[in-house]
C-alpha cells in the first residue's frame, strides 16, 4: 500500500507479457487502449513493476530475444519496429484549430449576441415578407452584432493561440541518432528506428535514445536532470544496485544524457512506454485546473447574461402584454440584451492581462497563460524548490572553522564582504591549502568579468573553493603557478581525499608542502598536530573535541564540511628531484598537521528572505519541497525564513524539553519538516492534517513525483497553489497546480511548456513581485467592471422607458455599441494601469470561493446608485435637445405610435409646428447622439469615481496615472469623430450636435 | 429517488428558512431595522436624485421660450403634407368602378376641408396678396385660406372628387413652420409619371406669401 502511494509515476511495463503477446492480442489491447483511457491517470500511478534490472544478461537476452554480442536480426528488428511503432513520444490529440476558433465564437457573451442578430435578421426578414420597403435598420444591427462578436472572437482565438503545445519540448529532447549493433554489426541508425531488444552503444555526449539496461559501462555518468530535475552526475554501471528501477545504477533512460565515459545496454523499452513517455502522457492527461480568474469571469459573464434575459424576456411580456407587435417586441428584446452585455469587456480584459503581463514580463516573470496573471495574485500556497529557486544554485563557502573558533564567511551573490579575522598565521596556511589543494580553473579568456560570475572548470564544491580564495587572496592562478604542482592524487570515493605536493613559492626554501583535502574525520585520523594560531601543536584530546564539536555545529546548519590539512617534506629525505610516484605513494600522508575546516552551502539567494517575508505579510504560506537531506533542507529554510526564527518543529521541542517525540503536543509547533519517507507512509488525510496545522513546512528528499501528492493536499485545502519546478518530472505537478511556475535557466522545455509562468531569473523573489502585480490586476479589474456596468443601467432605461411611457427612442441599439465599443474601452483599459491603492500585500490572498470578482455590493453599487444617477443625467440631456426644438418633455408622452408612423407627415410640437418623418428620424438621431454624449460625459466622472475603492481620490493622485487621462482624452475625441464626422453615415445614426 | 427527494426537500427548507428565519428574525436574509434602514437609505437616496432631477428639469425648462423654439434648425423646410392620407407610403389604389374603395379617400379630404370652408373662416384676416404678412402682435391673427381658393379641388361641385371620373383630386398641404419667410414665390411644382397632365390649382401651385410666417401656436390662431 504505502509503495503504492509512493510512487505515482508508476508505469505498468511489464517486460514478460510484452514479449508473449501475440499480434491478435494487439489488436485487443489498442482496444483496450482507448477503453481504458479515462483511467489512464490511475494506470499510470500503479507501481513501476520494471524487473529488468534485476535479470542477468542471459535472461535478458532470452527476454528480448536478442544477443549481446550480435545484436537483433534486421528482420527481428523489423518486426519489433511493426508491433510497437517507432521509438517516438506521439503528440497528444489536438483539438483542431477551427474548434478553438469556433469555441471562442460562442463563448461568454457571444451566445447572447448571436442570438441578437439572428433575431434581428428574422425580423428583417418578416417585415420584409410584409412590406417590401421594410427599413434596413435591423439589417444593420444584426451585422454589428455579429461583426462584434467576430471581432472580439478572432482576438481571444489570437490570444489563445500563442500558449504553447506541451508535446513541442518532449519531441525536441530526442536523440536524432544511435549507434546499434544488428546483424552482428555497428551501425548507426535513426534513433527512431531502434526496437526492444537493440543492443546500443552510448558514449558522452549523448542523449540515452530509449531507456535501457546497461550490460557494461566504462565510468559512465548521466545527467538525470531532465527526468527528476536534479543536476548531479549519477554514475552508472552494471550492476543491479537497487530494487526502485528509478534509483538502480543499471538503467538509463529515455532523454538523458550520457555525460561522460562509454556504456553499452540493450533496449528495454521505446517511445510512449518508455518512463518519460509515460511522464509526458502522463502531464497532457492530468487537466489543468480552470484559473480563478476564468470561474470569476465566468460567474461574471452568468450574473449579466441572467440579469439582461431576464430583463429581456420580462419586457418582453410587458410589451406584448401593451400590445406592441410580437415584431416590435422582439426589437426591443434585442435592445435591452445589447444594452445589458458589455460587449467590450471580455476584449478588456484580455488586454489588461496582457499589459500586465509585460509588465511581469520586464521584472522577469514570462507569463504563458494570460489568465495565470491573476491567478499568482490569489494564491495562498507557494509550494518553491530549493536549489536555484529559494538558493543560488552554486556551492558557496559559508563557515571556517580554525584556531578553534568559528568563522562565518559572507554568502551573498558577490561575496565582496569577507569581514572574518584574516590575520592570524593560521588562516595564511588554510589559504594556501585552499588555493592550491583544488583542480578547479577559470575558463581562460574572462579577465573582465568579476569572480562570480567567471565561468569554472571544475566541481561544483571546487569551483566555490576557487573563487573564495580569488576573491580573498587575489590572483589564484599567480599563485599556482609560483607554487608549482609536482603530483596529485584526486579525490575519490575510497579515499575520502585529495592530495597534491607543491614546490613552495620561496626559491630558497627546498622544501615540498603536501596539502590535503578531504571528509574531516578523515583528514583527522592523518593528521598528529593541529594550527593554533599559525602554531604547531600537537592534536591532543581537548583540540579533537573541539575539532568534533565544530564539525557536528557545522553539519547540524546543513552545510558540506571539509578538513584541510598540510605537511612541509622535510628536505633532506625530499630533496629537489625526489620522484613523487601517486600510484606507489612514496611520500608521506598520516602525520600531517591540521589546519582547518571549512563548510560550504548553497547559499539563499539574499532576495529571498525579505520575499518570503513578504509573502507571509501577505498570508501566502511558503511550503519548501526539495531532495535534499533534511538538514540540509531545514536549514535553508530557516536561514530564507521558511521557516521563521521563533517556530520549533515537534523534534526541536523534544531536544530542548529533553523529552521523546511522542510526548511533544504537536499543536506547539509551528514548523514540520517531513521528509518523503514518511510521506509516502501517510495517507491523504493525514497529509491534509499536517498542511492545516502547521504553518511553516519543509517537505525534504522528497523525489519530485511527491509534490504531485503536495499539491493535491494544498487543493483539497481549498487553496490556490503555485509550484515552481524544472525538472520533466515536475511537468504533472506544474500542471496540476493552479499556477505552475517554471525555472527559466535551470528548467527542462517541458517544465516550461506545462507551466503558466516562466521565471527568467530563477528567483523566488520575482514570484513576490508577480503576486503583488497579481493582485493589482485583480482590484482594477473589479474596477473596470464596476466602470463597464455603471453605463449598462443608462442604456437600459431608454428602451424600458421607450416601452412604458412611449417616449421617442432615447438612444439606439447602434449607438449603444459605440459606446460599449468606442468610447468606453481605452479608459477601461486605463483603469490597469491604476496603481495599487493600499499596500495590497499586507492583507490576506482572496478566498477563491467567497472573494468574488463581481460581488452584490459592486453590482448595487454600479447598477442602482451610479448607473441610476448616469440615466437620470442623460434624460436629462435628452429631454432638453427635444424641449430646445420644440417638444416639450410633456409633449413627448405616448407620443412613439404617431412618432414611428412612416406616413404622419405632419406631427405637431408644442408650439405648433408640423414635422415631417424624415425631420422627426433627423431628431430622434440627434437624440440619440446626446444622449449618447451624456452617457460618455459622465463616463468620465465614472472613471474618475473608480480609480479608487477605499483610499480617497487625492490619497491616490489624480495625475498619478497618466493612462487615465489619454482615456478620457480618447473618449471625447471618438465622441467628437462619431458626432461630427461620421453623421452622414446612415447606418451609425449620429447626427451633428451644437 | 428518495436522495432527490430529500434534497429537493432540504432545498425547501433553505427557501423557508431564507424567507423567515426565526432564530435570527430575519426575512429575506435581513432583520427588521436593518430592512428598514435599507429602505430608508433607499428613500432618502432615490428621494434626493427625484428632487435633483426635478430641479434640473425644472431649470432646464425655464431656459425655453413659451412662444418660439429654442433651435428652428431641425426643421429648416417645411414638409408636404397629402390628402388624402395614403395608407402606406405614398401610394393609392382604388378603382373607380368600386365607390368603397375610394370612399375613405373622400371623408379624409371632407374631413380636412371643413375647417378651410367660409363659415369656418370668416372670422380670419383679409390679407394683402404678394407680400409676407409679417405681424407685430400682441395679437397676431391668421390669414383666411377658403376652400373656393382650390377651385375645382374644392370639392363643392364635385362630391367624389374626381375620384369617380379616374381624376382623383390630391390635396397637397405645406406643413407650418415657425418664422419661415420665403422670397419669391413659393410654389408646389406637380409632376406626372407619365404622359397624364396633372392639373394645379392655385394657379402654378403659387402659394401666396400672405400665408407666411408663422408664429407658433401660442400667439398664432388659426
Amino acid at each position: 500500500m504505502s509503495r503504492k502511494t509512493l510512487e505515482i509515476y508508476s508505469v505498468e511495463l511489464d517486460g514478460t507479457k510484452d514479449t508473449k503477446q501475440t499480434d491478435q492480442e494487439d489488436d485487443k489491447k489498442y482496444n483496450d487502449l482507448d477503453l481504458k483511457k479515462s483511467h489512464q491517470k490511475e494506470e499510470l500511478k500503479r507501481e513501476l513493476d520494471l524487473d529488468d534490472h534485476k535479470l542477468t544478461s542471459e535472461e535478458l537476452e532470452q527476454k528480448y530475444g536478442t544477443n549481446i554480442i550480435t545484436g537483433l536480426s534486421s528482420a527481428r528488428a523489423a518486426e519489433h519496429l511493426a508491433r510497437d511503432g517507432p521509438n517516438t513520444l506521439s503528440p497528444p490529440k489536438q483539438t483542431p484549430e477551427i474548434i478553438k476558433f469556433l469555441k471562442q465564437m460562442v463563448g461568454g457573451f457571444s451566445i447572447l449576441l448571436w442570438i441578437g442578430a439572428v433575431l434581428c435578421w428574422i425580423a428583417y426578414g418578416i417585415q420584409y415578407v410584409n412590406d417590401k420597403s421594410a427599413s434596413l435598420d435591423s439589417v444593420y444591427l444584426g451585422v454589428v452584432l455579429a461583426l462584434v462578436v467576430i471581432l472580439t472572437g478572432i482576438f481571444a482565438y489570437y490570444q489563445e493561440a500563442k500558449s504553447t503545445n506541451i508535446m513541442a519540448s518532449f519531441s525536441k529532447m530526442i536523440p536524432q541518432e544511435a549507434l546499434v549493433i544488428r546483424d552482428s554489426e555497428k551501425k548507426v541508425i535513426p534513433a527512431e528506428q531502434l526496437v526492444v531488444g537493440d543492443i546500443v552503444e552510448i558514449k558522452g555526449g549523448d542523449q540515452i535514445p530509449a531507456d535501457i539496461r546497461l550490460l557494461s559501462s566504462q565510468g559512465c555518468k548521466v545527467d538525470n536532470s531532465s527526468l527528476t530535475g536534479e543536476s548531479e552526475p549519477q554514475p552508472r554501471s552494471a550492476e543491479f544496485t537497487h530494487e526502485n528501477p528509478l534509483e538502480t545504477k543499471n538503467i538509463g533512460f529515455y532523454s538523458t544524457t550520457c555525460l561522460e565515459g562509454t556504456a553499452t545496454g540493450v533496449v528495454i523499452n521505446t517511445g510512449d512506454r518508455t518512463v518519460i513517455g509515460r511522464i509526458a502522457s502522463l502531464a497532457s492527461g492530468v487537466g489543468s485546473e480552470k484559473t480563478p480568474i476564468a470561474t470569476e469571469i465566468e460567474h461574471f459573464v452568468h450574473i449579466v447574461a441572467g440579469v439582461a434575459v431576464s430583463v429581456g424576456l420580462l419586457f418582453f411580456i410587458i410589451a406584448v402584454s401593451l400590445k406592441y407587435q410580437v415584431l416590435d417586441s422582439i426589437i426591443f428584446l434585442i435592445g435591452i440584451i445589447v444594452a445589458n452585455v458589455p460587449e467590450g469587456l471580455l476584449a478588456t480584459v484580455t488586454v489588461t492581462l496582457s499589459l500586465t503581463a509585460k509588465r511581469m514580463a520586464k521584472k522577469n516573470c514570462l507569463v504563458k497563460n494570460l489568465e495565470a496573471v491573476e491567478t499568482l495574485g490569489s494564491t495562498s500556497i507557494i509550494c518553491s524548490d530549493k536549489t536555484g529557486t529559494l538558493t543560488q544554485n552554486r556551492m558557496a563557502v559559508a563557515h571556517l572553522w580554525f584556531d578553534n573558533q568559528i568563522f562565518m564567511a559572507d554568502t551573498s551573490e558577490n561575496q565582496l564582504n569577507q569581514a572574518f579575522d584574516q590575520s592570524s598565521g593560521t588562516w595564511a596556511s588554510l589559504s594556501k591549502i585552499i588555493a592550491l589543494c583544488n583542480r578547479a580553473e577559470f575558463r581562460p579568456g574572462q579577465e573582465n568579468i568579476p569572480i562570480m560570475k567567471k565561468v569554472v572548470v571544475g566541481d561544483a564544491s571546487e569551483t566555490a573553493l576557487l573563487k573564495f580564495s580569488e576573491v580573498i587572496l587575489g590572483d589564484v592562478m599567480e599563485i599556482r603557478k609560483r607554487n608549482r604542482k609536482v603530483a596529485e592524487i584526486p579525490f575519490n570515493s575510497t579515499n575520502k581525499f585529495q592530495l597534491s605536493i607543491h614546490e613552495t613559492e620561496d626559491p630558497e626554501d627546498k622544501h615540498f608542502l603536501v596539502v590535503m583535502k578531504g571528509a574531516p574525520e578523515r583528514i583527522l585520523e592523518r593528521c598528529s598536530t593541529i594550527m593554533i594560531n599559525g602554531q604547531e601543536q600537537p592534536l591532543g584530546k581537548s583540540n579533537a573535541t573541539a575539532f568534533h564539536t565544530a564539525y557536528m555545529e557545522l553539519g547540524g546548519l546543513g552545510e558540506r564540511v571539509l578538513g584541510f590539512c598540510h605537511l612541509y617534506l622535510p628536505e633532506d629525505e625530499f630533496p629537489e628531484s625526489y620522484p613523487f610516484d601517486v600510484d606507489a605513494m612514496n611520500f608521506p600522508t598520516s602525520n600531517l598537521c591540521f589546519v582547518g575546516l571549512l563548510s560550504m552551502i548553497d547559499p539563499p539567494r539574499s532576495t529571498v528572505p525579505d520575499a518570503v517575508a513578504k509573502c507571509r505579510s501577505a498570508g501566502i504560506k511558503v511550503i519548501m519541497v526539495t531532495g535534499d537531506h533534511p538538514i540540509t533542507a531545514k536549514a535553508v529554510a530557516k536561514s530564507v525564513g521558511v521557516i521563521s526564527a521563533s517556530s520549533e518543529t515537534v523534534e526541536d521541542i523534544a531536544r530542548r524539553c529533553s523529552i521523546a517525540v511522542e510526548q511533544v503536543n504537536k499543536r506547539d509547533a509551528r514548523a514540520a519538516v517531513v521528509t518523503g519517507m514518511e510521506l509516502k507512509d501517510m495517507a491523504p488525510e493525514q497529509l491534509d492534517e499536517i498542511l492545516a496545522n502547521y504553518s511553516e513546512i519543509v517537505f525534504a528528499r522528497t523525489s519530485p513525483q511527491q509534490k504531485l501528492i503536495i499539491v493535491e493536499g494544498c487543493q483539497r485545502q481549498d487553496a490556490v497553489v503555485a509550484v515552481t519546478g524544472d525538472g520533466v518530472n515536475d511537468s504533472p505537478a506544474l500542471k496540476k497546480a493552479d499556477i505552475g511556475i517554471a525555472m527559466g535557466i535551470a528548467g527542462s522545455d517541458a517544465a516550461k511548456n506545462a507551466a503558466d509562468m516562466v521565471l527568467l531569473d530563477d528567483n523566488f523573489a520575482s514570484i513576490v513581485t508577480g503576486v503583488e502585480e497579481g493582485r493589482l490586476i485583480f482590484d482594477n479589474l473589479k474596477k473596470t467592471i464596476a466602470y463597464t456596468l455603471t453605463k449598462n443601467i443608462a442604456e437600459l432605461c431608454p428602451f424600458l422607458i421607450y416601452i412604458i411611457v412611449g417616449l421617442p427612442l432615447p438612444i439606439g441599439t447602434i449607438t449603444l455599441l459605440f459606446i460599449d465599443l468606442g468610447t468606453d474601452i481605452i479608459p477601461s483599459i486605463a483603469l490597469a494601469y491604476e496603481k495599487a491603492e493600499s499596500d495590497i500585500m499586507n492583507r490576506k490572498p482572496r478566498h477563491k470561493k467567497k472573494d468574488r470578482l463581481v460581488n452584490h455590493q459592486l453590482a448595487i453599487y454600479s447598477y442602482l446608485h451610479i448607473g441610476l444617477m448616469q440615466a437620470l443625467g442623460a434624460f436629462l440631456v435628452y429631454f432638453t435637445v427635444y424641449a430646445q426644438q420644440g417638444f416639450w418633455p410633456t409633449s413627448l408622452i405616448n407620443l412613439r405610435v404617431r412618432w414611428e408612423k412612416d406616413e404622419l407627415n405632419d406631427v405637431e410640437d408644442s408650439y405648433g409646428q408640423e414635422w415631417t418623418r424624415y425631420q422627426r428620424k433627423y431628431l430622434e438621431w440627434t437624440g440619440y447622439t446626446a444622449f449618447f454624449v451624456g452617457i460618455m460625459v459622465q463616463q468620465i466622472a465614472d472613471l474618475i469615481i473608480r480609480k479608487t475603492r477605499r483610499n480617497s481620490i487625492f490619497q491616490q493622485g489624480l495625475f498619478r496615472n497618466k493612462v487615465i487621462w489619454v482615456g478620457i482624452a480618447s473618449q471625447i475625441i471618438i465622441a467628437l469623430i462619431l458626432s461630427y464626422g461620421l453623421g452622414s453615415v446612415t447606418a451609425l445614426s449620429f447626427t451633428m450636435l451644437r | 429517488m428518495t436522495k432527490g427527494e430529500k434534497s429537493f426537500n432540504d432545498s425547501l427548507a433553505e427557501w423557508k428558512l431564507f424567507l423567515y428565519n426565526p432564530t435570527t428574525r430575519k426575512f429575506l436574509g435581513r432583520t427588521a431595522k436593518s430592512w428598514g434602514l435599507i429602505l430608508l437609505f433607499y428613500l432618502v437616496c432615490d428621494g434626493f436624485l427625484a428632487a435633483f432631477f426635478s430641479f434640473t428639469m425644472w431649470a432646464m425648462l425655464q431656459t425655453l421660450n413659451d412662444e418660439v423654439p429654442k433651435y428652428r434648425d431641425q426643421i429648416p423646410g417645411p414638409g408636404l403634407l397629402v390628402f388624402p392620407k395614403p395608407v402606406t407610403a405614398l401610394e393609392y389604389t382604388f378603382s373607380v368602378s368600386d365607390p368603397s374603395s375610394y370612399e375613405g379617400c373622400i371623408k379624409d379630404l371632407k374631413k380636412f376641408l371643413k375647417s378651410y370652408s367660409l363659415e369656418e373662416q370668416k372670422n380670419l384676416t383679409n390679407c394683402t396678396d404678394g407680400v409676407l404678412f409679417e405681424q407685430k402682435g400682441p395679437v397676431y391673427v391668421a390669414c383666411r385660406f377658403a376652400d373656393f381658393l382650390l377651385q375645382a379641388c374644392s370639392g363643392r361641385n364635385d362630391p367624389d372628387f374626381g375620384y369617380s371620373q379616374r381624376q382623383p383630386y390630391i390635396l397637397v398641404e405645406i406643413n407650418r413652420i415657425i418664422g419661415l419667410n420665403p422670397e419669391g414665390s413659393p410654389r408646389i411644382d406637380c409632376i406626372s409619371k407619365d404622359e397624364n397632365t396633372v392639373s394645379t390649382y392655385l394657379t402654378h401651385g403659387i402659394i401666396d406669401l400672405k400665408y407666411f410666417p408663422y408664429y407658433g401656436k401660442k400667439l398664432h390662431v388659426s
